[in-house]
């Protein structure tokens, strides 16, 4: 069945003028130009001045219009008090965010369509080749999908009509800035012989670049829609699932494309690369996966120990395959930290594999990298759920807790470094939070200390999570109550 | 069990205490009025029991589930009329209740004929075609209410759905809802019109500053009301008397005004209302001095209390 947001917009832009004279707009301003195009003809090649003028038109109106519509569109959902009545459709978060994102993409279809007869023109005066224009076309709609669904999210994100404001002002100045740097892009591929001649001289590589950008484009868009949909799921439905999933996908995105620029490499190289290749990609791979669920650990190992009755039945009624994966994806803090150490293998694994081969230094980044988060997630885990639990309560009061505490730790000991003798910066460095698996490339710093630190920590850490996510394993249910902090959205009671 | 259950429902925004243990009940084929002066904590109940708010503690349920953890059945079992919600732009009738078909999923057949049968109970066959935002307030509330209808809920939660109406509509829309009781549906309905909800609900509930002041049955609440004044002291114990005679007599306002107790409201040659403080036994001392007076006295008896004398009897303005 159609989606019921996209069918209701369709038939509200219909009568509404605003589109309707964009559109004919386009379709004048587009019939003008060909005209005036067709007729100078002084240049070698008229069409690729129109190629140039379209592309930056359509751009303009996928990429900067459209977005801002979509934002507009989920604002006014969330603002107007037919939000509420949205809600109490049943209409699950990710139908909501899929009706508001196709919604736009339509529109856009709709503003190519009006376009698509002067590209046409473009094309056979010679201003662009077949292969351009369909990447051109992808790019453009693929671009505006994902731009569609980052306006999506930070319309969502807006409570208050400053905070709206605000969100709109950086959405419209980052999508204009982003639309004027698109433009030399498309007079530099209609100057040459276009992106046609460069996937010619290098098939491969050239429809891998292509097919590899459209990808981490969609997945961009992706990623925002799950955080909008995350947002608009009820406080007591199960908020941990879909970001988890997020944090997976990237992960294997970067393993995957690490170890695809690797296979390419080999493929290709004339220089009888090999298993070396492989072996950085795999210790880059491990580095960078390793800081990525590092970062997301703050997210997941926060969660609140207690679970709703909602999020009970999540966990409880899986059944068959679907069982184990509650126990990483599931929600509740027990969950989020064995997610935490899970993911970590996605990590784990490359940087053996990069150990194996000729390199340990990888693996001993990456090994610091986890010691680190395990030190200062299992720290503020346990600051957070013992002495200081009677203040920090919520989620986002934990997280701002790890925050502070990475950057504290950080702040105060580079303070010191400074403050004091250059030779004792050294004592310091290991403790120094984010920077210091860094830190030991330079000479001046021993390893040891980094060792020693992220050894000690880091596995005192992990043990604190594991104990924590043993002892809170069987869920406690709690009914999921109002935050006291909230405001009245009535305002009269 | 009751079909809606709120049991001691609080809630609190900062400092402020928009509701406190609020305890009510109701059952299908019941309309409930919902009565508080603004800022009693009406409308954060009303969300609340619609599931678009959580409780600082206390529950709601409907059918048994909770509004908080079973949030999503509980949607497809209750109806909820925002006060003050618009309609879409660039919608006809048509369209407004298609797209909320849609929504709720009813699928093509069954969706159709939800709206057929919505558009007929709430009589917009004729308007079907009109852009919802040209109508008039009459109509675009039964326009509300047919959005409210159109997944076939068993509660109906409307919060002022009167508001702005005028006479027409108003008992127009009041039929509407009595039609609905006979077809087994429970409402809960909030308005400021009291007389109305007199005539309309079968139960009432009183609410000042977030806190339950009385419910029941109207007749329950009355009687309390009735009963608390009558045992209150000084000017709270007070009703209305209405008094005929027999014949005209010019003289007798000022034996009226010369008995104790009693304020005059209304006076002509033959009857009177006045406002008396006491009880019955205060009642019959002024029937019978007025006939030692010579006054042929042929009717003396006590206004029955509307809802809104009970509701200015028992709750005094206070807002937070």
């Amino acid at each position: 069945m159609m989606n019921p947001l996209l069918i209701r917009t369709l038939r509200q832009e219909v009568r509404n003028r605003a589109f309707l004279g964009i559109y004919l707009a386009l379709l004048a301003a587009g019939a003008l130009t060909s005209a005036v195009v067709a007729a100078s003809n002084d240049g070698e090649r008229p069409g690729q001045i129109l190629f140039v003028i379209l592309s930056l038109a359509s751009t303009g109106a996928l990429w900067f219009y459209q977005p801002l519509t979509a934002y507009r569109a989920m604002a006014r959902e969330r603002e107007d008090d037919t939000w509420d009545l949205m809600e109490l459709t049943g209409m699950s978060p990710g139908r909501i965010a899929r009706g508001i994102v196709a919604t736009s993409l339509v529109q856009g279809l709709f503003i190519l369509a009006a376009l698509a007869p002067f590209l046409a023109v473009a094309y056979l005066l010679r201003g662009v080749d077949a292969v351009t224009l369909v990447i051109f076309l992808a790019g453009a709609l693929a671009g505006a999908l994902s731009l569609g669904a980052l306006a999506t999210l930070l319309g969502c994100m807006g409570k208050t009509k400053a905070t709206r404001t605000g969100l709109v002002s950086l959405l419209t100045i980052a999508l204009l800035l982003l639309w004027m740097i698109s433009w030399p892009i498309w007079i530099e591929v209609t100057r040459r012989s276009g992106i046609a001649g460069a996937i010619a001289s290098n098939p491969l590589g050239g429809w891998l670049v292509v097919a590899t950008t459209l990808w981490h484009i969609l997945l961009a868009g992706g990623l925002c829609l799950i955080l909008a949909m995350t947002l608009m799921t009820h406080r007591a439905g199960d908020r941990s699932r879909l970001p988890r999933i997020a944090v997976l996908v990237v992960a294997i995105d970067i393993l995957l494309l690490l170890g695809g620029i690797a296979w390419f490499e080999i493929l290709t190289s004339v220089r009888g690369y090999g298993s070396d290749v492989l072996d950085e990609a795999a210790g880059t791979a491990g580095m960078l996966v390793m800081a990525w669920i590092a970062i997301t650990g703050f997210f997941t190992i926060t969660e609140d120990e207690h679970v709703s009755l909602r999020q009970m039945r999540v966990i409880e009624q899986a059944r068959g395959w679907r069982r184990p994966l509650t126990w990483i994806l599931g929600p509740g803090a027990a969950r989020g930290r064995v997610f935490f150490l899970a993911a970590s293998l996605l990590a784990w694994i490359p940087a053996f594999i990069s150990w194996q081969g000729t390199d340990s230094e990888p693996f001993q980044v990456t090994a610091l990298i986890f010691g680190y988060a395990g030190l200062f997630l299992g720290l503020g885990d346990a600051l957070t759920r013992t002495i200081a639990a009677r203040w920090i309560t919520t989620p986002l009061a934990r997280r701002a807790t790890l925050f502070g505490l990475v950057a504290g730790t950080t702040l105060l000991t580079s303070l010191l470094s400074i403050m004091i003798d250059d030779s004792w910066p050294m004592m310091f460095n290991p403790i120094m939070g984010s920077a210091s698996p860094t830190i030991h490339h330079q000479d001046s710093v021993p390893f040891a200390w980094c060792a020693i630190v992220a050894l000690v920590g880091g596995g005192m850490g992990t043990l604190w999570l594991v104990i924590g996510a043993f002892r809170s394993w069987i869920p406690r249910p709690r009914q999921t109550l109002a935050s006291t902090e909230d405001r009245n959205p009535r305002g009269d009671g | 069990m009751s079909l809606v259950q709120i049991d001691h429902l609080c809630r609190s925004f900062g400092g402020v205490h928009a509701v406190r243990d609020l305890s009510l009940n109701f059952d299908a084929g019941q309309i409930m009025g919902f009565i508080g002066p603004n800022g009693a904590g009406k409308s954060t109940s009303m969300r609340i029991l619609a599931t678009l708010d959580l409780p600082s503690s206390g529950d709601c349920r409907v059918a048994g589930l909770s509004t908080v953890d079973d949030a999503d059945a509980v949607r497809r079992l209750i109806g909820f009329m925002p006060d003050g919600g618009e309609p879409y732009p660039h919608m006809t009738v048509w369209e407004y209740l298609d797209f909320f078909a849609r929504a709720y999923d009813l699928g093509p057949v069954k969706g159709r004929q939800a709206v057929e049968g919505v558009m007929d109970f709430c009589q917009l066959d004729g308007i079907s075609g009109k852009l919802a935002s040209t109508l008039s307030k009459g109509m675009r509330q039964r326009l509300s209410l047919g959005r409210c209808l159109i997944h076939d809920p068993q509660v109906l939660i409307l919060d002022e759905p009167s508001a702005g109406l005028d006479p027409r509509a108003r008992i127009e829309f009041r039929d509407l809802l009595k039609a609905l009781t006979g077809r087994g549906k429970a409402v809960l309905i909030s308005s400021h019109i009291l007389s109305e909800l007199d005539e309309l609900c079968d139960r009432v509930a009183i609410i000042e500053q977030g806190r339950l002041v009385a419910h029941g049955t109207v007749e329950d609440v009355k009687s309390q009301a009735r009963q608390a004044r009558d045992v209150a002291p000084g000017p709270d114990r007070q009703r209305l008397v209405d008094l005929r005679l027999a014949e005209d007599r010019a003289e007798w306002e000022r034996t009226l005004a010369e008995q104790p107790g009693v304020r005059i409201e209304r006076c002509d040659r033959r009857s009177a209302t006045v406002r008396l403080e006491g009880g019955d036994a205060d009642q019959a001392r002024l029937a019978k001095a007025l006939m030692d007076r010579g006054l042929p006295l042929c009717h003396c008896a006590a206004r029955a209390d509307g809802l809104e004398d009970v509701f200015m009897h028992l709750t005094d303005g206070a807002v937070q």
